[in-house]
C-alpha cells in the first residue's frame, strides 16, 4: 500500500523537525503505547497495542532514521511484528519552509503481511488512513497548541 | 419379491440416527487420558528467509511442554516428506518459508489455550524474499527459483500432454469456424464443516501408533506413514471416525498430522491437533487454480477440433492426489459429450508462493475444469455460428448407438444418452417458451439468459492397468461376513464423509443377499479391521467398493448355494437364486432364504464344505464409469447493479442404476449448491505480497439457504454395462456440471452485446463492469 500526504502547520521548520523526529517528540501521539526504547537518536523501538477486526494485541516496531538532512529531509524505515503479522514501512519526508510556516510532504510504502493483511483486508487501508490522520492531528496539536 | 431396503428404494439414511442427534463421533470428540494439544506457528510472509526462531519465551508459558522446529525435524529426517505426486513437501521449514500461513513451528501444551499462548510467544525473524503469485511470472526466465531442492532449476513442475498435436493443428486449420477463449478457474477452498485434525497416540509398551485422523484414505495414509517414519505398518493403526465433509481436501497428508505424531513420540502423551477455520482457509490443500486457453474448430456446423493449453498453479508443492500417470488428473475428459475428430491438451504444472494442493475438489481429478471449458466453449461456438446452444448440442452429441465410444483423447466411454438427458431437461424447463420470452425481453432491454451444461463425468478410478497412486493400484474392497442368525457385517476400504455408505452399501448387499438393509452393518475407516482400499474421493466408492460389495455377496451366494442344496436335499446345480432366495429349479415352493442358509452354515453344513459364510472381494474395475447430465439455468440480470438472479435451474442427471434415489437427490442438491458457490461467490486470490484475500468467512463467501436457488431435479437411467449392478457414481456430477450452466446463462443474457466470457465467480461487480463497458448500466 502506498500512502502520501502533505501536512501544513504554522510552526517553524526547526520545531516541526524536533517534534516529529525526536523519538520522544511524538510519544503522546502513538495510541496505546506500552514501551518506547531509544537506542540512539536514529534508532528506537515502539511497543503498542493494535486492534483490527478481531485481531487485538501488541505490535513491536523497530524504527530507524536514514539519510537525514536536518531539518529538510528524512527517510524512515520501520519493521514491526506481532499477532501473526509483519509490517514494513519505508517513508520519505521532505520539509519546506513557507510563508505560513512549514509544509511536510511525505510518502510511505507500507507492506503488511500475515493476519492483519488477510483477515482485515477490507478494513486495512481505511484503518491505516484513520491512524495516520489521528497521528498528524495530534502532531498539529502539539505544534500549535502550545 | 422385493427385499426390504434393496436397490432403488429411498430408505432413510442409517447413519442419520446419530448425526441428527449430535451423536456423531468426530476426531475432536476423541478424548484420551493425559492428552496434550498441539498448535502451529504460521508464517506471515509468503516468501522469506528465516533468520531466527527463538522459543525461549514460549517455553516459559505455563503449560507449554515443547516447541518443535524445522531443525528438530531435520535431525530426524522429517523436515521434508514425499507427497502423493512424487514431489516433496515441508513438514516444517528449516531456513525458508514459501507461502503465507506455512507451518513454521509447533507448540505442544497441556491445554489448547496454553498451546495458542505458546504460539504467540514464539519469536521468528524473517528476511523477506521476492514473491511469485502469478504462474505466468513464475515461468519467466529471471523468476526466482522457488524449489532449489529439485534437480530441475525451474518453477515448471511438469509438462503433460495428451492427444494428437499435429492432427489437431491441421483440423483447426481446415475448420470453417474457430473460436478461442481464455478461462480462469479460481483457487477454491473446500470448506468442509469439519476442519482437519488428528489425535496421535503411541503405546510405549507395544510401540503401537494409533492415529485418529480426518482422512478420506486411511489405508493409503498408513502406508505413507510407514514409509516416512520407518515404523512397521502393522504397528500403525489409522482410524477415520465420522468425517464432516471431505471433498478431496482430506486426502492430503497435512504437516499437522506428522507434527502430532512427532509430538506423541517425543512427549509420550497422546497429542491432539485440530485446525481452526482460518488455518483451514489459509493453508489447506486447494482446488482448481487453472489458467486455461482453449481453441475449438467446427466445419459445416459440426465440432471437429479442440486444442487446450493450461497453466496449473500448484503453489509451492504438488500435493494433489492424482493417479500417477496423470499429473493433470483426468483433465483430458475435456472433449466432453462431443465426438471431436482430433484434440490435443497440454498442461504445465507451476510452482508459486501459495499453499500447495491441486486436489480434486468434489470432482474426479480436474473434471470440473474440463467441463467448464468445453461447455463454455460450445456455447461460444454456438453463438458465433448463430445456432441455438441446445440445437447445437443436439446436432453434435455423441450418438447413443456409438457407445462404447472412444474419445479423441483416449477414453472409452461406457454408455450414454446425451440427447435423452438434454431433451428431458428442455421439456421440464419449457425451453422453447423461455427462448421466446428472452427475445421479447431483449426487445424491451431486459437481460435474461438461458444456460446449458451437458456434461460428461469420468469417475470410478480405477482400472489397475492405468490407475495407481504412488504405485498402489486403485482397486477397492469389501469383506463380508454373514452371522448365524442371518444378519451381516461388511467392511470396506473406502471411507464415507457424508455420502451415506452405511445405507447404500447395505442396500447393494440387501439386493444381492435377500437380507434386509437394516440387518447389515457397514464399517469403514479402521485400518486394523477394514480390508485394504484406496479410500473415498473422485466418486469412486460406488464404482469400486460398491462393485466389490456385489462381488463379495455373489461369492457368498456361490457357497450358500451348496448349503441350500444340502438343506433342500438336491444337487447344487438344481438350485437357483430367484426372488432373493434359493429355490429348486422349477419348484418355487421348495426354497430356502439366505437366513436359513446362514444358520445352517454354522450348524448344519454338508461334508466337504467349510463352515461359516463370508467372502472378500478386491474389485479391479475393467473401465471407468461415465455419468452425465444436462443442466439448464435461467437468469435475470439487473442492468443497474449487475446482480444475477437465478430464476430456475433444472438438473437431469444420469448416474446409471440408482441405489437410493433420496440419497442421490441429496448428493445432487449438495453438489449443485457447491457448483453455484463456485460460479457466483467463491475465490481465493492473493495480493502482490502473497497475502491471501479470502482468509476468513468474512471474505470467502459461502452460500446459505437464503442465497441458494431452488433446484428442480430429474433423472434418466443408462446403466454402466461393466458395473455389476450398472451404477456409475453421482457424488460429484452436480459440482462438475453446475458452474458452466450458470456462466452460460449469464453470458447468454449478454451475448447480443458481444460478451463471450465472464470468469467465475460471476460477482455483481464483474457484471456491472461489463454492463458499464457496454454502455448499459
Amino acid at each position: 500500500m502506498k500512502f502520501e500526504g502533505t501536512f501544513a502547520t504554522h510552526a517553524g521548520i526547526e520545531k516541526v523537525w524536533a517534534t516529529f523526529f525526536d523519538p520522544h517528540g511524538m510519544e503522546p501521539c502513538v495510541p496505546d503505547l506500552e514501551l518506547l526504547e531509544v537506542f540512539d537518536p536514529m534508532h528506537h523501538r515502539l511497543v503498542f497495542k493494535v486492534g483490527l477486526s478481531f485481531i487485538k494485541g501488541t505490535f513491536d516496531v523497530d524504527v530507524r532514521m536514514l539519510d537525514t538532512a536536518m531539518p529538510t529531509h528524512a527517510r524512515v524505515k520501520a519493521h514491526g511484528k506481532g499477532q501473526g503479522s509483519g509490517v514494513d514501512v519505508d517513508a520519505t519526508i521532505d520539509l519546506d519552509e513557507t510563508a505560513e510556516g512549514t509544509e511536510m510532504h511525505w510518502r510511505a510504502d507500507v507492506h503488511i503481511v500475515g493476519k492483519l493483511a488477510n483477515v482485515g483486508t477490507r478494513l486495512l487501508e481505511s484503518t491505516v488512513e484513520k491512524r495516520l490522520n489521528e497521528f498528524f492531528a495530534c502532531g498539529r496539536a502539539r505544534l500549535e497548541g502550545e | 419379491m422385493t427385499v426390504e431396503g434393496g436397490v432403488g428404494q429411498p430408505i432413510k439414511r442409517k447413519e442419520d440416527a446419530r448425526f441428527i442427534r449430535g451423536q456423531g463421533n468426530y476426531v475432536d470428540d476423541v478424548e484420551l487420558p493425559g492428552m496434550v494439544y498441539l498448535d502451529i506457528v504460521r508464517s506471515p510472509y509468503a516468501h522469506a528467509r528465516i533468520t531466527s526462531i527463538d522459543t525461549t519465551e514460549a517455553l516459559k508459558v505455563p503449560g507449554v511442554l515443547a516447541v518443535i522446529t524445522g531443525k528438530d525435524l531435520e535431525a530426524a529426517g522429517l523436515a521434508w516428506i514425499p507427497t502423493l505426486m512424487s514431489d516433496q513437501q515441508m513438514v516444517l521449514p528449516v531456513d525458508r518459508v514459501v507461502h503465507q500461513s506455512q507451518e513454521v513451528a509447533a507448540v505442544v501444551a497441556e491445554s489448547r489455550y496454553a498451546a495458542r499462548d505458546g504460539v504467540e510467544a514464539v519469536d521468528v525473524d524473517y528476511d523477506p524474499l521476492p514473491v511469485l503469485v502469478d504462474p505466468r511470472k513464475a515461468l519467466e526466465p529471471d523468476a526466482p527459483i522457488l524449489r532449489p531442492d529439485r534437480e530441475e532449476q525451474s518453477n515448471l513442475i511438469w509438462h503433460w500432454e495428451a492427444g494428437d498435436k499435429e492432427g489437431t493443428k491441421k483440423a483447426l486449420k481446415e475448420a470453417d469456424t474457430v473460436v478461442q477463449e481464455d478461462f480462469y478457474i479460481p483457487r477454491l477452498n473446500v470448506s468442509s464443516l469439519e476442519t482437519c485434525g488428528c489425535v496421535a497416540k503411541v503405546d510405549k509398551t507395544s510401540g503401537q501408533l494409533t492415529i485418529w485422523m480426518t482422512t478420506q484414505a486411511p489405508h493409503a495414509i498408513r502406508t505413507v506413514f510407514a514409509l516416512v517414519t520407518k515404523l512397521p505398518e502393522h504397528k500403525i493403526r489409522i482410524i477415520s471416525p465420522d468425517i464432516g465433509g471431505g471433498f478431496g481436501g482430506k486426502v492430503y497428508v497435512y504437516p499437522g498430522y506428522v507434527l502430532a505424531v512427532v509430538a506423541a513420540l517425543s512427549t509420550g502423551a497422546p497429542v491432539k491437533w485440530i485446525e481452526d477455520r482460518s488455518d483451514n482457509l489459509q493453508s489447506n490443500a486447494f482446488g482448481r487454480d487453472y489458467h486455461i486457453s482453449a481453441e475449438m474448430g467446427a466445419k459445416d456446423g459440426k465440432l471437429t477440433a479442440l486444442r487446450v493449453h493450461t497453466l496449473a498453479d500448484h503453489g509451492y508443492s504438488d500435493t494433489a492426489a492424482n493417479p500417477s500417470k496423470f499429473p493433470a488428473g483426468l483433465f483430458h475428459i475435456i472433449t466432453g459429450s462431443y465426438p471431436f475428430e482430433s484434440a490435443f491438451v497440454g498442461v504445465d504444472g507451476v510452482y508459486t508462493n501459495k499453499p500447495p494442493g491441486g486436489i480434486a475438489y468434489r470432482c474426479s481429478f480436474r473434471v470440473t475444469e474440463a467441463v467448464h471449458t468445453i461447455e463454455r466453449l460450445v456455447d461460444v461456438m454456438a453463438h458465433k455460428l448463430g445456432v441455438d446452444p441446445a440445437e447445437f448440442r443436439l446436432n453434435n452429441f455423441i450418438q447413443p448407438e456409438a457407445f462404447p465410444y472412444k474419445s479423441a483423447l483416449g477414453w472409452t466411454y461406457d454408455s450414454g444418452n446425451y440427447q435423452g438427458a438434454l431433451k428431458k431437461a428442455m421439456d421440464l424447463i419449457g425451453y422453447e417458451d423461455l427462448r421466446r420470452e428472452q427475445a421479447e425481453k431483449r426487445e424491451k432491454g431486459e437481460l435474461m439468459g438461458i444456460g446449458i451444461s451437458s456434461f460428461t463425468e469420468i469417475v470410478g478410478a480405477g482400472p489397475s492397468h492405468t490407475f495407481d497412486i504412488l504405485g498402489l493400484k486403485m482397486f477397492d474392497s469389501c469383506e463380508l461376513r454373514i452371522h448365524p442368525t442371518g444378519k451381516a457385517i461388511a467392511r470396506f476400504g473406502t471411507k464415507s464423509q457424508g455420502q451415506g455408505h452405511e445405507t447404500t452399501y447395505a442396500q447393494i448387499l440387501a439386493e444381492e443377499l435377500g437380507i434386509p438393509a437394516d440387518d447389515i452393518a457397514i464399517e469403514e475407516g479402521d485400518t486394523d479391521t477394514a480390508p485394504y482400499g484406496l479410500g473415498t474421493y473422485a466418486s469412486r466408492s460406488t464404482p469400486t467398493a460398491g462393485a466389490a460389495a456385489s462381488i463379495a455377496a455373489r461369492k457368498v451366494r456361490e457357497k450358500a448355494q451348496k448349503i441350500a442344496a444340502h438343506l433342500l436335499e438336491v444337487a447344487p446345480d438344481d438350485v437357483e437364486w430367484v426372488d432373493h432366495q434359493f429355490q429348486v429349479k422349477g419348484v418355487p415352493d421348495k426354497a430356502k432364504t439366505m437366513q436359513d442358509v446362514a444358520f445352517a452354515a454354522y450348524t448344519n453344513f454338508p461334508q466337504g464344505v467349510e463352515g461359516g459364510l463370508e467372502a472378500v472381494a478386491y474389485y479391479d474395475p475393467p473401465n471407468m464409469t461415465y455419468p452425465f447430465g444436462s443442466y439448464i439455468c435461467v437468469v435475470d440480470i439487473d442492468r443497474e447493479t449487475g446482480e444475477v438472479a437465478i430464476r430456475r435451474f433444472v438438473a437431469v442427471d444420469d448416474a446409471g442404476t440408482i441405489i437410493n434415489p433420496m440419497i442421490v437427490d441429496g448428493q445432487i442438491h449438495g453438489g449443485l449448491t457447491m457448483g453455484f458457490a463456485a460460479a457466483m461467490l467463491e475465490e481465493i486470490n492473493y495480493d502482490e505480497d502473497g497475502n491471501i484475500q479470502g482468509g476468513s468467512f468474512m471474505d470467502y463467501l459461502l452460500p446459505t439457504a437464503v442465497e441458494t436457488p431452488r433446484w428442480e431435479l430429474d433423472k434418466t437411467v443408462t446403466p454402466s454395462p461393466h458395473h455389476p449392478i450398472g451404477a456409475k457414481g453421482v457424488g460429484e456430477s452436480a459440482t462438475v456440471g453446475a458452474p458452466a450452466a450458470i456462466a452460460n446463462a449469464v453470458v447468454d443474457a449478454l451475448a447480443h452485446l458481444g460478451v463471450t466470457n465472464i470468469d467465475i465467480p460471476i460477482t455483481p461487480w464483474k457484471v456491472w463492469n461489463v454492463l458499464h463497458e457496454k454502455g448499459i448500466s
